[in-house]
C-alpha cells in the first residue's frame, strides 16, 4: 500500500511535468487537448488499481491543471490586449475592430445570438451565458 | 483523511483573498499580489499536512491555481462575454453593439490598462512597449 502510494506520487508529478511540457511543445489546441487527455488516461490506468484518498486529490489536481492550461492557451491565442501590445511593439497588424467583428461572428456561429428586425438578440443559450457573466462580474467586482 | 479534505478545501481562501487583493483591478496589473496570496496560503497548508499527503496536495493546489487563473482572466477580458452581457438590456445592431462595447471597454481603455500594468508608456514619440511589456510579448510568442 505504501509503495503503491509512493509510485502514485511519482506518476502524478511526472504527469504534471508532462502536461507542462506538452503545453510548451504542442501549440495547437486540439493537439494539446489530445496529448493532455492521453497523459491523464495514462495516469488513471497506471495508478487506478488502488485508490487511496490522495489518488482522488492528485487526479483532480491533474485535471484542473490541464483544464487551466487549455484556457490559458486559448487566451494567449485570442487575447486582444496581447495583440494590442504586439501592435504597439510592431509585432501584430490586426486592428482592434477586426477582433470585435470576429467575436460577433462567433456569437452567431455558436447560436448565442440571432438576427431580429431590431438587430442581434440573445437566444435562450445566450441568455444563460449572459446571466452567468453578469453574476460573475458582480461576484468578482469586475467593472460593469 | 480529514487533513487532506481540509487541505483541498483551503484553496477557497486564496481564491477569495485574491479577489480582495485585486480590489476590482485587472489580473494583469495586480498579478504579484495574487501570487503572494496563493503562495502564502499554500505555505500555510503545506506546513499543516503530513508528509505522505504533500505531493497530492501540491499537485492539487497547482491545478487549482491554474484553473482559477485561466477562468478569472478569461472572464474579466472576454469580449464575447461582455457583448452578451450588453445584449441583456436590448437587441442591438452590429454597429450599436460595437459602439457600446467600445464605450465600456474599448481600445483606449485597454491601452490605459496596459499602461497601468507598466507594459506600455506614452512619450513624445507616441506609445511604446516597456522592457516589461517586451518580456510579456516574448513569453507569449513562445507559448502560442
Amino acid at each position: 500500500m505504501f509503495s503503491a502510494t509512493i509510485a502514485m506520487e511519482w506518476y502524478g508529478i511526472g504527469c504534471l511535468a508532462s502536461i507542462g511540457t506538452a503545453f510548451y511543445l504542442v501549440r495547437r489546441v486540439p493537439a494539446f487537448f489530445l496529448c493532455g487527455t492521453a497523459i491523464l488516461v495514462a495516469f488513471i490506468v497506471l495508478t487506478g488499481f488502488s485508490r487511496p484518498p490522495e489518488w482522488y486529490v492528485m487526479t483532480a489536481g491533474l485535471l484542473a491543471s490541464f483544464a487551466g492550461l487549455v484556457i490559458v492557451r486559448l487566451m494567449l491565442m485570442r487575447s486582444v490586449s496581447l495583440r494590442l501590445l504586439g501592435r504597439i511593439g510592431g509585432a501584430d497588424d490586426r486592428a482592434f475592430h477586426d477582433d470585435l467583428g470576429a467575436r460577433l461572428h462567433e456569437m452567431r456561429v455558436w447560436r448565442l445570438v440571432r438576427g431580429t428586425d431590431r438587430g442581434n438578440a440573445l437566444t435562450p443559450a445566450g441568455r444563460i451565458v449572459a446571466r452567468a457573466a453578469a453574476a460573475t462580474y458582480r461576484v468578482c467586482r469586475i467593472g460593469r | 483523511m480529514t487533513t487532506l479534505a481540509l487541505a483541498t478545501a483551503a484553496v477557497l481562501f486564496p481564491a477569495i483573498g485574491s479577489e480582495l487583493a485585486l480590489q476590482g483591478r485587472k489580473l494583469q496589473t495586480a498579478l504579484a499580489r495574487v501570487l503572494v496570496a496563493w503562495v502564502a496560503a499554500f505555505a500555510a497548508v503545506a506546513g499543516a499536512v503530513v508528509r505522505p499527503d504533500l505531493p497530492a496536495v501540491a499537485v492539487f493546489w497547482c491545478g487549482a491555481f491554474l484553473l482559477w487563473f485561466g477562468v478569472r482572466s478569461h472572464v474579466e477580458s472576454s469580449i464575447l462575454l461582455r457583448m452578451l452581457y450588453l445584449l441583456r438590456r436590448r437587441p442591438m445592431t452590429d454597429a450599436e453593439l460595437m459602439a457600446e462595447y467600445a464605450s465600456v471597454y474599448g481600445e483606449s481603455m485597454r491601452l490605459a490598462e496596459l499602461g497601468r500594468g507598466g507594459l506600455v508608456v506614452e512619450d513624445p514619440g507616441g506609445m511604446r512597449v516597456t522592457p516589461k511589456g517586451k518580456v510579456v510579448l516574448l513569453f507569449a510568442s513562445k507559448l502560442r
